[in-house]
């Protein structure tokens, strides 16, 4: 088995186990599962770049390809390789699915009412005076289950990434400039107290007799009484944080150290190898089999 | 470092880590040198390592996402190299008392525990001069204690020099070594020795709004109504001791103790009629753990309650239960007898009014004017001012007025100073003729002017028959204002009654996550030294039982019996 992701950025010097170096403290118990330590699964401990590499090759694939079946099966696949690989439970990788089912509905009714096929393809079947194609239903289906399969490598992407290895990694494989790699980085950190911030500018201008009219009238005058007060909080916290960052040196000097440097293992690259090549035997294989159609003939 | 809101005590601290002039721009003249270095002419990571900065809000100084990381981010920075990184944050750690704590991410720890992080991340740089900006402002009074007596440590040890600006100098109070005071504008108001800012120049700091220590503050109240108070004491000891050697106070206290409740002030809220109430009041967030279990509480018309605890022992949760921002379930809350589940929102909102502990979050105006004609009509308060009855304009005049906002009646309501913006938002509230009100946290970030014309404010509302629920972590205030006390500990009542009985029991206080105000300590101090009764928690509650001093003949006459007269109070409180 491959050996951890990460390991100490020294320049020379063998790996060090880090789970061997630092073994987990006995408070850890109290708090959630600890983080720097080596990850555990397969997935979790490919290097971000990579696994990001991965994703965006079999998302490209996808956009060339056009029937519902192609998809279906990189989705199947997907999902064993969330199960089996990345250690994620059905649970957690179906729930957060659920509104790009509801976005199927959509794309169905648009491609009934609008696909340019519709006028010149004979109907399948009449709801009423509206006229179903089989062109309508296949661009539909097809467009659903590629959205699905966008969401599914999304997620498992998501589940099974460390969002500060990810930055690392995107500082370290892809050069990119530290200070915006941080920037992100501290933004990222904010959102749940946005989130929570919303909650309770919601809750505030409640009780203060401000009624949650829902009608379209009311959205722009609602946007703006939330808008601004979460807004101001953000500005001023970002401020904050920036003062608190410059007055740790940060940016002070052209580059900085990294305790902890992501690398790239023959193991990554071996990953990324068997991604592409089980994409392209099943687009090959069902392409032979008659199935596969692509956008571009 | 001590100044009203706005005297530019922050940007100070700014200038003595190089942000100011370096990385924040404005017009800067003079000199500042930090541990040798002129801070004009060094560069910024050199005085990075000189000078520390922790400030107010724990969040918003993270740079990433663990304990770990948030300690090397600095030491990163400056291009440490790994291995003595790894050796740093061991060290750091143990220097806060978080060994253990390397690998947990910042979001699960406490306010305390955050503070403390801060504090390490920054320690780890090898700073010789700590800047501290407000640490405590958003911790619960036993983690300001801990932080405190953390820095106190740093300070003993003599490589560090502290700076620190704080509104809560009780606990600070014996170990500072010099004061330096700001008046609004940024002038200097005073410079120097702790004894002579609280004594002999404390006029000048308190008319600009500085906060004092409460012992000081005992000290001249006893001085001014004739009591011959010794020396200049700061400390709880100090005091005690100076109080014990005042000819003829402690007869006096002692003899007050033997009577009975000399200072107990009558209750006569029995008599009015229940106005909100909770009964057996529990609540699970969904996929939670429970926030309240069985909290049955009840106010009558005018009192006004004071509701402390922890962070996270549910006081919020309460509030937001009783004003219909989240559900009860059925017969727990009942308005003026009324099950409040019932009560449509609005309906309820329009009797229980709720400030929360940002005011900005409950503006939903352009204008300052604005603010207050929502409240009286919400279409007045989108549209102007135009819409609203000659009466209700005048009402809003009125309150203007009142407010000291009469010129800013078209400015916009974000840009007002923290204490106009908090007193707009309760009178906001006010105006739309609520009669009750539940204020969370009100004084926070308030200097001592701002906090005083708040509890005006309440006091006016409560003499109209108005009642107040305060959530707050200053028991300075609650002893000050408040009637009676419900003291949460992880969602169970573990305390209701007067604030006075409350602190007289030391370790349920401490057991609350709360702490007893420094006079209550004073209190205690000297009911070991000379016997006196317990129970006095405020500077008025001292002035009741001890009189004045010519009626000293009268009280020299009683025997002294310290033991029992404090055994006969303790069955009073």
């Amino acid at each position: 088995m491959p050996g951890p992701a990460t390991e100490r950025s020294a320049t020379d010097g063998p790996a060090t186990d880090r789970s061997a170096a630092h073994p987990p403290p006995a408070c850890s118990a109290a708090g959630p599962p600890a983080r720097g330590i080596t990850p555990q699964s397969h997935l979790a401990r490919r290097n971000p770049t990579i696994k990001l590499l991965a994703v965006i090759l079999i998302a490209l694939a996808l956009t060339f390809i056009f029937d519902p079946f192609t998809p279906a099966v990189l989705f199947l696949l997907t999902f064993l390789c969330g199960l089996l690989l990345g250690g994620l439970s059905v649970r957690a990788l179906l729930r957060p699915l659920w509104v790009f089912v509801l976005a199927g509905v959509a794309i169905l009714l648009a491609n009934i009412f609008f696909n340019k096929e519709n006028a010149v393809s004979p109907a399948l079947v009449y709801i009423g005076p509206v006229k179903i194609t089989g062109p309508a239903l296949w661009a539909a289906g097809t467009l659903w289950v590629r959205l699905l399969c966008f969401a599914l490598l999304s997620i498992v992407f998501v589940k099974t990434t460390e969002p500060q290895r990810l930055i690392l990694s995107l500082v370290h494989q892809v050069r990119l400039n530290y200070r915006v790699a941080y920037g992100t980085m501290v933004g990222y950190r904010m959102l749940p107290a946005f989130q929570r911030d919303y909650q309770t500018i919601r809750a505030a201008q409640r009780v203060r007799g401000v009624g949650e009219r829902t009608g379209f009238l009311h959205l722009w005058s609602r946007m703006r009484r939330y808008t601004i007060p979460l807004l101001a909080g953000a500005v001023r916290k970002a401020g904050r944080t920036a003062v608190a960052m410059d007055a740790r040196a940060f940016g002070a000097l052209p580059n900085r150290t990294y305790r902890e440097r992501m690398v790239v293992r023959p193991s990554d690259w071996l990953f990324l190898a068997a991604a592409v090549a089980v994409t392209a035997a099943v687009v090959v294989g069902l392409w032979y089999a008659g199935i596969t159609r692509f956008t571009i003939e | 470092m001590l100044g009203p809101s706005g005297s530019g005590k922050s940007t100070l601290t700014l200038c003595l880590d190089g942000l100011i002039p370096h990385l924040i721009e404005g017009d800067y003249t003079g000199e500042v040198v930090v541990a040798g270095l002129v801070v004009g002419d060094s560069p910024v990571h050199l005085l990075a390592q000189e000078a520390g900065l922790v400030f107010q809000d724990p969040d918003a100084q993270f740079c990433t996402l663990t304990v770990e990381d948030e300690i090397a981010f600095g030491l990163e920075n400056l291009r440490h190299p790994p291995e003595e990184i790894e050796a740093a944050i061991d060290r750091a750690l143990s220097w806060v008392g978080l060994e253990g704590y390397r690998p947990r991410h910042l979001a699960t720890l406490s306010g305390g525990e955050k503070q403390r992080v801060a504090l390490a991340a920054v320690l780890a740089m090898g700073p010789r001069v700590l800047v501290l900006d407000e640490p405590s402002a958003n911790l619960d009074p036993k983690a300001t204690s801990e932080l405190f007596r953390l820095l106190r440590r740093l300070a003993r040890d003599g490589r560090h020099s502290l700076v620190i600006i704080e509104h809560k100098l009780d606990e600070l109070i014996d170990w500072v070594d010099s004061v330096l005071a700001l008046a609004p504008g940024g002038r200097l108001l005073f410079r120097g020795d702790p004894a002579q800012a609280f004594y002999d120049d404390v006029d000048r700091l308190s008319d600009a709004g500085v906060w004092r220590p409460q012992t000081t503050e005992l000290v001249a109240a006893l001085r001014e109504v004739g009591w011959d108070v010794p020396g200049s004491p700061l400390s709880i000891e100090d005091t005690a001791a100076a109080l014990a050697g005042t000819p003829g106070l402690m007869d006096r206290l002692r003899q007050v103790g033997q009577q009975g409740s000399g200072w107990g002030q009558a209750s006569p809220s029995e008599q009015r009629e229940i106005h909100l109430e909770t009964q057996g009041l529990s609540f699970r967030y969904p996929g939670g753990h429970p926030a309240l279990t069985d909290v049955s509480v009840a106010l009558r018309r005018g009192d006004f309650l004071a509701i402390a605890g922890a962070n996270g022992a549910g006081k919020s949760t309460l509030a937001s239960l009783v004003t219909g921002v989240l559900e009860p379930p059925p017969a727990t809350v009942f308005l003026d007898g009324r099950d409040v589940v019932g009560m449509s929102t609005q309906a309820l909102s329009g009797q229980v009014g709720y400030v929360f502990q940002n005011p900005e979050h409950q503006f939903v105006s352009n204008t300052v004017s604005g603010e207050l004609a929502f409240s009286l009509s919400p279409k007045a308060g989108r549209k102007g001012a135009g819409h609203l009855t000659t009466q209700q304009r005048e009402l809003v005049d009125d309150w203007l007025t009142r407010l000291g906002l009469l010129r800013l009646a078209e400015a916009n309501p974000f840009s007002l100073s923290q204490g106009q913006k908090r007193r707009l938002s309760v009178a906001a509230m006010l105006i739309r003729g609520q009669s009750a009100l539940i204020l969370d946290e009100p004084t926070l970030g308030q200097d001592e002017l701002q906090a005083a014309r708040l509890m005006a404010m309440m006091q006016q509302f409560r003499a109209g028959g108005g009642t107040v629920a305060m959530i707050s972590h200053d028991m300075r205030l609650v002893c000050e204002y408040a009637e009676s006390l419900l003291v949460l500990s992880q969602g169970r009542a573990v305390y209701l009654g007067s604030p006075d009985g409350f602190f007289s029991q030391p370790e349920l206080v401490g057991a609350s996550g709360l702490a007893v105000p420094a006079l209550g300590r004073v209190c205690a101090a000297l009911h070991a030294l000379a016997g006196t009764p317990e129970g006095l928690h405020t500077v008025e509650a001292f002035l009741r039982a001890a009189g004045t001093p010519a009626a000293r003949t009268s009280a020299a006459a009683a025997p002294a019996a310290g033991a029992a007269g404090a055994s006969a109070l303790d069955g009073d409180v």
